[in-house]
């Protein structure tokens, strides 16, 4: 027979009882046993799976692992990113912004106005700057040059694009909410990932909520 | 009498092709685990310096709420008083007071010329360097609110949009 090796044991005094042997070369009984030892057939022939329960063991801590292992990697990949994200820097640079003293005034010189006041102006449209330009155009020309005196952007440069909004907000009851855009610049790609901040005003009956993102 | 055991080694084969099938299983897992650590370790040494650059931001903020940054002539958080700091630069008792290499700071807008402030430009200058070592390395910056006393007409708080300039072992 292939792949088989006959061991042959001297029955000795030991060995009383023998499993269903089958007759093998010269009259001879073979014992069907994956072992090569032949000093292991007790004497009562019962064939030890020693070996097989270590390699199931074996088998079920590799399964384990493994299942592990993907769960781990499945996780990480679904944790969620923060590519949106509140930054402090904005905020300061917002607050900054909205006290920067502006070069239109509205009553005398030199009363200027802050370009927080000035964007309320420009959403009340009621009055002119003395050199008379409007409040909105003021506001919009400062607000572009001071963010981008501020921070590099462009395709090449660090940041892909910038939006600055400025939203009149007034909630008439529970429900509804009166929303009117002031101010919108924006530049570049701001689709994906973006840093920003946002920064409240009064303006009664409402609010006014100017936002920048910055978008990488 | 002589007894015969016949073995088989067909089966043994079989459990070795299996071991080395696991063990071929667990090497390509032990190698996806140590590319994902790779890369969080790479995460977190990121993480590392951007909580480092924070942590010198928030310095250079509280140097800029101190009693000798701030503006106090009317409340405003965050405001930096030109007009001290143009005073400070001069006065020697101030030498050695803040632990750093360089402090400068600097008017982003309205843009000025660039040029340094002294007792004949100022206030139409764009920078106060309060401190300059030789080697000062990369400075941390943030974005400040410069406000000063303008007596153009009449005279009136006037505000621009400026950077503080830091670095030094105590920002590091």
């Amino acid at each position: 027979m292939r792949n088989r090796k006959d061991i042959c044991v001297r029955k000795s005094n030991k060995i009383k009882k023998l499993p269903k042997l089958l007759l093998c070369r010269g009259g001879n009984f073979c014992l069907f046993k994956f072992a090569t030892n032949v000093r292991s057939i007790k004497p009562n022939l019962k064939i030890t799976k020693k070996a097989q329960e270590e390699v199931v063991g074996f088998v079920a801590i590799v399964v384990i692992v493994a299942i592990l292992l993907v769960l781990l990697l499945g996780f990480s990949i679904k944790k969620p990113s923060n590519s949106n994200q509140e930054s402090k820097d904005l905020y300061q640079f917002l607050e900054s912004l909205m006290k920067y003293t502006s070069q239109c005034a509205i009553s005398y010189e030199p009363d200027y106005s802050e370009l927080g006041e000035l964007i309320k102006e420009c959403y009340s449209g009621a009055s002119l700057c003395l050199n008379q330009k409007s409040p909105c155009e003021i506001a919009e020309e400062d607000i572009k040059n001071i963010i981008e005196a501020s921070f590099k952007v462009g395709e090449a440069q660090g940041y892909k694009g910038y939006e600055f909004k400025s939203i009149y907000t007034e909630t008439e009851d529970e429900a509804e909410k009166l929303m009117k855009d002031i101010i919108l610049i924006k530049k570049g790609n701001c689709s994906s990932s973006y840093i920003g901040s946002e920064v409240l005003n009064p303006a009664f009956p409402g609010t006014i909520s100017s936002s920048f993102k910055l978008c990488y | 009498m002589i007894y015969c055991a016949s073995f088989s080694n067909k089966a043994q084969m079989k459990i070795q092709q299996m071991v080395f099938v696991l063990v071929a299983l667990v090497i390509f897992f032990a190698l996806v685990f140590i590319f994902y650590i790779v890369i969080s370790l790479g995460d977190i040494k990121k993480d590392g310096r951007t909580l480092r650059a924070e942590g010198a931001k928030e310095l250079l903020r509280s140097i800029a709420s101190t009693p000798e940054f701030i503006y106090s002539k009317e409340d405003c958080s965050g405001c930096v008083d030109k007009d001290k700091l143009f005073v400070l630069k001069s006065r020697k008792a101030y030498e050695g007071f803040w632990d750093l290499d360089f402090l400068k700071i600097e008017t982003i807008y309205p843009p000025n010329e660039n040029k340094e402030c002294d007792s004949s430009n100022y206030p139409d200058c764009n920078s106060i360097t309060l401190i300059e070592k030789e080697e000062f390395g990369s400075p941390e910056e943030v974005i400040v609110l410069l406000c000063y006393w303008n007596n153009e007409k009449g005279g009136y708080k006037k505000c621009e949009i400026g950077k503080i300039y830091a670095s030094g072992k105590a920002i590091k």
